[in-house]
């Protein structure tokens, strides 16, 4: 037994104790009797108040009674704790963390996840114990969290449920977002039921985490009320080194090779050297001895910033498609970032139209590019072509500062003329527009130095919801991507030719390549960007796709055949890694699998456990997972002092008559 | 449950309920014993101090003119040649007297105290009336004495059972105390002879003075002390907790948490308040006999009292 404030009782029994003792000497309540004589008492008790002056307290059961209740509420004032099983008799959430860094093997060569939830099981068994120290009304529900959160099990009584709950949840590959699960919390705690009177309108719910702490979205949040406990699994200090980012290019001149980019990264505070294979379709075919230096943590924030290197595999020949998987040769304890795999599809060269009134140096930029065909062609040719539905002929269109009457069926970029689509509306035209910012880590503008653009003349343009700004003028979006019926499309708001300086600078010719590059081979691994667990898989396959069957990087399956072709999706992502869409094409009976690349996120990489979480102004101090749980006894004081009180009650009224 | 100190039993209203046939018939066949010889009224059935015409002889004394020419030894004037009377021993009726304490603290207990005197009153007159003696019945408390006077004869019962039956206790703050009582009753008492004095001795200020007086007249005095089981064992009949005692006659009150230490107090106190009683008794001539009214009166008068000579 434990005692929270034992000094506190104390000085309480120093006060009060003596006080009673005091009224009672001052004041005892007595029954009058009457006798005989008086004569033979009066002297009896002269002689004992002589002797005993505590005489009149002794076997007097009322004061004896009433110690004892003053005994009981000193106790509870202590707060006496127990160690053992039961709950406050309230509602408890249990929000567990089930993030990329739970997979982490440091918990007695168990995971994080396998720990927390048997951590967990513990506690539901505390919690519903039943018996005599149990709580009777005890309600748990569960959250896992990792990129989304969601209730696992709603608010329950029943253990057994409770239980199975918990072993239908599964790990994550991806970040630790907590939000969303306190936000749940906070909305299955609340009555919104003004009808249910018995019931406060929110009811403050003990909340117990477990998870490692890693938890990347504390910033800004804050407890309104709840009560939170920190069950902390993991360890510390834990030994890993993680592959952070992995592409793949076909070089331009060579689109038979392949040049594979890898970014490693050392968690650890030591220099760590470790094998890194590259395999093709299972099979090795490189191994580099790395020496990676070692993570330094950032004064100023606090951050471990891993220790970080660049490797690069010389190019090696792969006419067709194939697997690239990169892997670090070495155990450690997180081992799903060990690895990273990826898709290098079958060089393409592709077939572009370009709508021109007859401009030159679009159509010599164009010319340049390594193309399988180029079409030049009048809005008029266009206009007939598209009027016979042969658009499908080429991967990508070019309209030179001309706009078609309806939007095409395939990628398209507009070039200074406002495409017919709802999803960009035009409004106005301002002038003399400087660059002030452009998403520079998009495909259409890599390597392009968009600063030195000096526009002219633009159009004032409002993007839908799905549109993106890639670049931002002084008066509005420059530059926009935007996706109809489920293909992507480039914008410029203004005519690089004729309304900028863009033509006199080398970007221009560079923006174009990347912009029929991205378009044409948008779904290709490549050129892809990768996508997080969390995000939702979206693939547009060839209108005569049938027979979809997804595979996860768990060996899971799933039939997605019910979808459109033209724009499958599949979600939240869990896992990182491949997954797999395979189909079969209606007209050649060809079966064709496409790839998705799911990348770890690197935060996950450090798993480190956390000592504390902070969440606005709280800090919430760890309690190791399986630590000693006591339950906290004053209630049963409290109720002892009241049993107590009516039992002296009922004797003093027995003792004055009354009853 | 009684409460402490209250009685259960109804108080007589009907002669036979102070003394029943059963116990009458055995009564007639005891007398009260006196150790001292007294002079009576008329002629009875007890040696008198004076010499009278019993066949009992008593002494000679030589012969005045004028003294009855009867009562001449003449074996003596013949041997002696000078008159000398024989003498006999008179035999006259005994005065009895029954004194009640009738004040507050006697109406209580449970058999209660003063119903216990008169039915033990009765029975004593009742030996008496058959013994041929005059029985007087005295009740008296702080605010005086009343009294019934020479009954003698048998036929007087009923008379003497409805004075007891009137007999009331008096208030319980009547003022005066045990002494001031004696000596109104000692005044007023007239010959001597035996004197029972039924009381519970409780007096605030001593009974040493009343007995003085008592002791001043010259009669043979038997003190019974009546005391109720609840004076003699207050835990074992239902006393406990904390209590405030409050005296019956107005002596004030006492508050009190009954334990074991106290009641082993009360205890002690009782047997020297008894104890003392008896010195007094003794050093006065006095004969004194406790007397609880749980005990059966029959048992009291039979075995008690004859054991201590009291009775025969």
């Amino acid at each position: 037994m434990m005692w929270l404030t034992p000094w506190t009782g104390f000085i309480l029994a120093a006060c009060t104790v003596p006080l009673l003792l005091l009224l009672y000497f001052l004041k005892l309540r007595r029954s009058t009797q009457v006798v005989s004589s008086t004569l033979l008492w009066l002297s009896s008790t002269e002689d004992l108040h002589a002797n005993a002056p505590f005489q009149r307290l002794r076997r007097n059961i009322l004061l004896l009674l009433q110690l004892l209740a003053l005994l009981m509420l000193v106790l509870a004032v202590m707060q006496p704790r127990i160690e053992g099983a039961g709950g406050s008799g309230g509602r408890t959430i249990l929000l567990i963390d089930r993030s990329a860094s739970m997979q982490v093997r440091d918990v007695d060569g168990d995971t994080r996840l396998d720990a927390a939830l048997e951590a967990a099981s513990a506690e539901i068994d505390r919690l519903h114990a039943g018996g005599l120290f149990g709580g009777g009304n005890e309600e748990t529900m569960i959250i896992a969290f990792a990129e989304t959160a969601e209730i696992v099990q709603p608010f329950t009584g029943s253990r057994q449920q409770l239980q199975d709950a918990l072993a239908g949840i599964s790990p994550s590959h991806g970040r630790s977002l907590i939000e969303d699960a306190l936000n749940l919390a906070r909305v299955y705690s609340t009555n919104p039921n003004p009808e249910l009177v018995d019931r406060p309108i929110a009811e403050a719910a003990s909340l117990v985490l477990f998870s490692d702490g890693r938890i990347q979205d504390l910033e800004g949040l804050v407890l309104r009320g709840e009560s939170l406990v920190f069950q902390r699994v993991g360890e510390g200090d834990v030994d890993n080194v993680s592959v952070a980012h992995v592409a793949a290019e076909r070089p331009y001149d060579r689109p038979s090779f392949v040049e594979v980019f890898v970014g490693l990264a050392n968690w650890n505070s030591s220099v760590v050297v470790a094998d890194v294979q590259l395999s093709v379709d299972g099979i090795a075919r490189r191994v580099e001895e790395v020496e990676l230096p070692a993570a330094t943590r950032d004064p100023a924030s606090g951050r471990l910033e891993p220790g970080r290197r660049n490797l690069t595999f010389t190019p090696f020949q792969q006419d067709r498609d194939a697997v690239i998987e990169v892997a670090l040769l070495r155990e450690d304890a997180l081992a799903v970032d060990d690895a990273a795999a990826m898709v290098v599809p079958p060089p393409r060269q592709l077939r572009v139209g370009l709508v021109t009134p007859k401009r030159r140096l679009v159509r010599r930029i164009m010319e340049g590019l390594s193309l399988q065909r180029l079409d030049v062609m009048t809005p008029e040719a266009y206009e007939a072509v598209s009027d016979a539905g042969r658009v499908g002929n080429w991967d990508v269109l070019v309209f030179d500062a001309v706009a078609p009457r309806a939007m095409p069926t395939v990628p398209s970029v507009f070039l200074g003329r406002t495409p017919p689509t709802d999803q960009v509306r035009a409004y106005g035209e301002a002038e003399g527009q400087v660059v002030l910012g452009g998403s520079g880590d998009h495909p259409v503008l890599r390597y392009v130095d968009v600063d030195p653009i000096y526009v002219d003349r633009a159009r004032q343009v409002q993007g839908s919801e799905n549109a993106e700004v890639v670049l931002e003028g002084s008066s509005g979006p420059l530059m926009l991507t935007f996706v109809h019926q489920g293909r992507e499309h480039v914008f410029t708001t203004f005519d690089p030719i004729a309304e900028s300086n863009w033509p006199y600078q080398r970007g221009l010719g560079v923006f174009l390549f990347n912009a029929v590059e991205y378009l044409g081979h948008h779904g290709d691994a490549v050129t892809r960007t990768q996508l997080s667990p969390g995000g939702a898989l979206v693939a547009h396959l060839p209108a005569d796709a049938t027979d979809l069957v997804l595979t996860t990087p768990s060996g899971e399956v799933f039939d997605l055949s019910q979808q459109d072709p033209a724009r499958v999706s599949w979600g939240p992502v869990e896992l990182s890694g491949l997954h797999e869409l395979r189909y079969t094409r209606s007209g050649s009976g060809e079966a064709v699998s496409w790839y998705e690349s799911v990348r770890l996120p690197q935060v996950e990489s450090d798993a480190n456990a956390a000592q504390e979480v902070v969440l606005g102004m709280q800090r919430i101090e760890s309690t190791d997972a399986g630590a000693v749980r006591y339950r906290p006894l004053w209630p049963w004081a409290i109720g002892m002092c009241l049993v107590i009180l009516l039992i002296e009650w009922w004797i003093y009224n027995r003792k004055i008559g009354s009853w | 449950m009684s409460r402490f100190g209250t009685s259960t039993e109804p108080a007589p209203t009907r002669i036979d309920q102070l003394l029943g046939g059963g116990l009458m018939s055995k009564l007639e066949r005891l007398d009260i014993v006196s150790r001292k010889v007294f002079s009576g009224k008329i002629h009875g059935e007890r040696r008198s101090r004076r010499r009278g015409t019993s066949v009992d002889f008593a002494d000679y004394r030589p012969y005045s003119p004028g003294d009855d020419l009867r009562f001449v030894d003449w074996n003596i004037y013949a041997r002696l040649d000078s008159l000398f009377l024989k003498l006999f021993l008179e035999e006259e009726d005994l005065s009895l007297g029954i004194a009640i304490d009738t004040s507050a603290s006697m109406d209580w207990g449970n058999p209660n105290k003063l119903t216990y005197c008169r039915r033990l009153a009765m029975a004593l007159g009742y030996i008496g009336l058959v013994n041929h003696n005059r029985v007087s019945l005295h009740g008296f408390d702080g605010g005086g004495v009343h009294s019934l006077r020479m009954l003698r004869g048998k036929r007087r019962t009923r008379e003497m059972g409805s004075w007891l039956l009137d007999l009331k206790a008096a208030d319980g703050d009547a003022g005066g105390g045990f002494a001031e009582a004696m000596k109104t009753f000692a005044l007023s008492r007239r010959g001597r002879g035996v004197l029972i004095l039924l009381s519970d001795f409780m007096e605030p200020t001593g009974i040493e003075e009343g007995l003085r007086f008592l002791g001043g007249r010259g009669d043979e005095v038997i003190c019974l002390q009546v005391l109720a089981p609840e004076e003699v064992d207050p835990a074992a009949n239902g006393l406990s907790g904390d209590l405030r005692l409050r005296d019956v006659e107005g002596h004030g009150d006492v508050e009190i948490t009954v334990t074991p230490a106290l009641l082993r107090a009360y205890r002690q106190r009782l047997d020297d308040h008894c104890g003392r009683l008896r010195a007094d008794c003794a050093r006065r001539g006095m004969r004194h006999l406790a007397v609880h009214t749980s005990t059966d009166l029959e048992a009291v008068l039979v075995e008690s009292m004859r054991q201590r000579g009291l009775i025969r």
